[in-house]
């Protein structure tokens, strides 16, 4: 299949927030005051905004799991975060130019899950969360360096690859999920077999090459002038990838300990 | 604070902070220019802002 039939036909990325017409919604920036444009400043700062209020709400939440000793008193405080952080992602999504306020709340929200996740995984394993968080940032680092010094270079077939990947492992813990109201699961995904411990390395290096792309997306956009609410965006986008390259880390080094 | 916290913590401090510094800095000029670069915009400018009527 040629490169622009797959496109089309798979969409120029399965990922919403890498719609082809991210910047669309104002083809007249071009005229905007420099000040009101994205700068890459701008998108780094609002992350680090994210991320504070990110930190901020887990660690209530992780302090609220090891004073009452468990997870039941956490567990409205997760679910609030996780369906709340999916509503306000998919609001960000669809309504860009509300990002400013959708995305901190995003991160607030998503917080209150990470943390009751976190804890429910340190509980079990000892240490393993600031392995997770630590290996989080260090990636980030290290494909950002990569990005930057044009190590590593983002091309359509690239995109085509990560999307492709990235959607086929959306549609396997899609059926996994479905598959557990039925008692049954895909085995492999939870197994700490080699084979389980193999589909995670997978997923991770997926999940932190969608990092590329968002510096990509963040580095096009400054570059072009787009409106300053493009900078939340751009930092959600971030964001969302962050969070789950953390998660499947967390998932992988639990494998890994417990074999 | 044990070794397993010093060596993570500090991996991830340092990766916030190399983030925080060389996320504000643009790419390398062989990162930016380059003709089989991401077109984020592409269908934009050449369709939907310029081509419709």
């Amino acid at each position: 299949m040629a490169n622009r039939t797959a496109l089309q036909t798979f969409g120029r990325s399965g990922n919403p927030m890498f719609r082809g017409n991210a910047f669309q919604p104002d083809a007249t920036f071009g005229e905007t005051d420099s000040t009101q444009r994205m700068t890459l400043a701008g998108a780094v700062n609002k992350t680090g905004i994210l991320l504070v209020l990110c930190l901020v709400s887990a660690g209530y939440v992780w302090n609220q799991f090891f004073q009452s000793g468990g997870s039941g008193a956490v567990k409205g405080l997760m679910m609030l975060g996780l369906l709340g952080g999916l509503a306000m992602a998919m609001v960000t999504i669809f309504k860009r130019q509300w990002a400013g306020l959708t995305a901190p709340a995003y991160a607030l929200l998503q917080g209150l899950a990470m943390g009751g996740i976190s804890a429910m995984f340190e509980m079990q394993y000892p240490g393993i969360v600031i392995q997770a968080v630590g290996l989080t940032f260090g990636t980030l680092a290290v494909l950002l360096l990569a990005y930057k010094t044009g190590l590593i270079k983002p091309t359509e077939n690239f995109r085509l690859m990560i999307v492709a990947a990235t959607g086929g492992i959306a549609v396997l813990y899609l059926v996994s999920f479905v598959m557990s109201f039925f008692g049954t699961s895909i085995g492999f995904i939870h197994s700490n077999g080699l084979f389980g411990i193999g589909f995670s390395v997978f997923v991770v290096a997926i999940a932190a090459l969608n990092l590329v792309l968002d510096f990509d997306f963040i580095e096009a956009g400054a570059e072009q002038g787009a409106p300053k609410y493009m900078e939340w965006y751009g930092a959600f986008s971030l964001m969302v990838t962050l969070v789950w390259l953390y998660l499947e880390i967390l998932r992988l080094l639990a494998k890994l300990r417990s074999r | 604070m044990g070794l397993n916290e010093l060596i993570f913590g500090g991996m991830a401090v340092l990766g916030i902070v190399v983030f925080m510094l060389v996320g504000r800095f643009r790419a390398n000029r062989s990162q930016r220019d380059r003709a089989d670069r991401l077109k984020w915009t592409a269908v934009d400018k050449g369709h939907s802002a310029q081509k419709k009527p």
